[in-house]
């Protein structure tokens, strides 16, 4: 079981090093297009409904 | 980020900062694969420590150029851009040992990965200590380089604790 731990983690750290190899500014470039697709998602996301006159009210 | 490297690179020259260094997420892509972040965080050091309000010279070089404040950061480009003064012996020693990356031809002085680690190590949450992992991971840093420079911070404990915490012995 540990052996598995140990595979797995090995994996990891060698797909973070391959990640890692790319030029800092192309990965830059991609961390500023994934916000600007975040901002652009909370946009449009639809608001919440207002509560419409459900309950008793106040005369 | 060519924007902001300007940017900093005029500030130093006209004298405005006395030097500086790219830190947190923006730092850590250069020794990393990409990770999210909602702004780019700059350590600076400025003339003159002593003055009560330490960024104001900052924010009025960036308004001159034609930026605008977006909550407690500058707008430059696609960048909303924090700036920090250096508040420990950790972050000025990150500022002066820094390394100088390349944006698309402009230098950018980015901390080192030890550095990163250890500033990641002094802060503590759970989003530092994954900075760490993933330090580890790319082999951007080894154990003996993160444990040698938090020993010169008085940081080895808690660098013993996370080694501990993750298993990472």
């Amino acid at each position: 079981m540990r052996l598995d731990i140990h595979a797995m983690l090995e994996r990891q750290a060698a797909w973070q090093r391959s990640r890692a190899d790319r030029p800092w500014a192309e990965k830059l470039r991609e961390c500023a297009s994934a916000r600007r697709g975040l901002v652009s998602l909370k946009k449009s996301a639809p608001t919440p409904r207002q509560k419409t006159s459900d309950g008793p009210t106040e005369s | 980020m060519q924007a902001v490297a300007r940017l900093l690179n005029d500030m130093v020259e006209a004298g405005v900062i006395a030097d500086y260094a790219v830190v947190g997420a923006v730092a850590q892509m250069r020794y990393t694969e990409t990770v999210t972040t909602l702004d780019a965080d700059v350590l600076v050091a400025v003339p003159d420590p002593a003055a009560l309000d330490l960024l104001s010279p900052v924010y009025a070089f960036c308004r001159d150029r034609g930026y605008e404040p977006e909550g407690e950061a500058m707008r430059v480009g696609d960048w909303p851009v924090q700036f920090i003064p250096a508040f420990s012996h950790l972050t000025e020693a990150a500022i002066r040992d820094a390394e100088t990356g390349d944006i698309d031809g402009a230098p950018l002085r980015v901390v080192r990965a030890d550095y990163l680690a250890v500033i990641a190590l002094s802060v503590g949450r759970a989003k530092d200590f994954a900075r760490i992992l993933a330090l580890r991971e790319s082999g951007a840093v080894t154990d003996k380089e993160v444990s040698e420079l938090a020993r010169r911070h008085d940081l080895s404990s808690a660098w013993a604790t996370f080694l501990e915490r993750f298993h990472a012995t």
